[in-house]
């Protein structure tokens, strides 16, 4: 069981929240015609690291808010601070 | 106002009472369960400038909390922070002539919005001296009092179910804030810890 820290509730146990894939994964710019390639990169490919991933994960039983944060995918410590990913930072 | 409505002009909660006084739905020696039912329930929604706060405050007459997670009180009427952009403000006498006027008078920022929520959830209080280690069978939160004070609210499970907990005022009694369709199996999962409890 996994203590995550929400930037506004303080630490929840892993139960409260649901895990929302790799974060940092940037949209094609919609004007930049990309390339079929760029847009199945973007839906369907992740880095899948043994080690350090940066990842989201979403409140969903609390405040509903996004956060983001690095865990190790080998011994699921986080190593990292959650970062506020929406547009509303405590 | 909003509850369901039947031909004998009668009204029933989602716990199946008929009355606005509070009633014992789970007891024990040392802990009693009631539902408060048909509680005015406003949710609100805008953005946390503290001018438009205030402003909101002075209109509901009870102060919107900034800080997270924490309770504004004035007498029986309390607004509930519930996300940087989210508070959900009860009343168990009437809210719904407040509600009329703020959406009637307007001049509020373009994104507010309020919504009647009094039917989406049902508001049992747990009493009593066990009522906080009853609470922690089922509750992942330290419910230890210095560390959810008295004016401390937080959404989280309770045996599985989304709550809305904070502390009743001035007293030992929690209030649990249950939607309304997951309120008869919180009430059996009361029932059933409390057995276990005095065994
Ligand atoms: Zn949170």
């Amino acid at each position: 069981m996994l203590l995550i820290s929400c930037p506004w509730c303080g630490p929840r146990e892993e139960i409260e929240f649901r895990n929302g894939g790799e974060a940092g994964v940037a949209a094609p710019e919609p004007d930049a015609e990309p390339t079929t390639d760029e847009i199945s990169g973007f839906l369907f490919f992740r880095s899948n690291p043994k080690g350090s991933f940066h990842e989201r994960w979403n409140h969903s039983h609390g405040c509903r808010r996004w956060v983001s944060l690095t865990r190790s995918t080998i011994t699921h410590e986080i190593e990292s601070e959650s970062q506020p990913t929406g547009r509303f930072r405590p | 106002m909003v509850e369901q409505r039947f031909a004998d002009g009668g009204a029933v909660s989602p716990l199946g009472n008929r009355t606005f006084d509070p009633v014992v739905v789970v007891a024990g020696p040392g802990v009693e369960v009631l539902e408060h039912s048909f509680t005015d329930q406003l949710d609100v929604r805008l953005d946390p400038e503290p001018a438009v706060l205030g402003a909101l405050g002075d209109r509901l007459r009870v102060a919107i909390p900034a800080e997270p997670n924490r309770v504004g009180r004035d007498g029986r009427r309390l607004a509930l922070w519930l996300a940087p952009d989210e508070w959900l403000v009860l009343d168990p006498d009437n809210l719904e002539d407040d509600v009329a006027r703020l959406t009637m008078e307007g001049g509020w920022p373009p994104d507010v919005t309020f919504v009647d929520v009094s039917a989406h959830r049902t508001l049992l209080e747990l009493r009593g001296r066990d009522a906080r280690a009853l609470l922690a069978r089922g509750c992942p939160l330290d419910l230890d009092p210095r560390v959810f004070g008295p004016d401390h609210c937080a959404q989280t499970l309770l045996a599985r179910v989304d709550v809305i907990l904070f502390r009743l005022d001035g007293t030992d009694a929690f209030g649990v804030l249950v939607r309304a369709s997951f309120a008869r199996y919180l009430v059996a999962w009361l029932t059933d810890a409390l057995e276990g409890f005095y065994a």
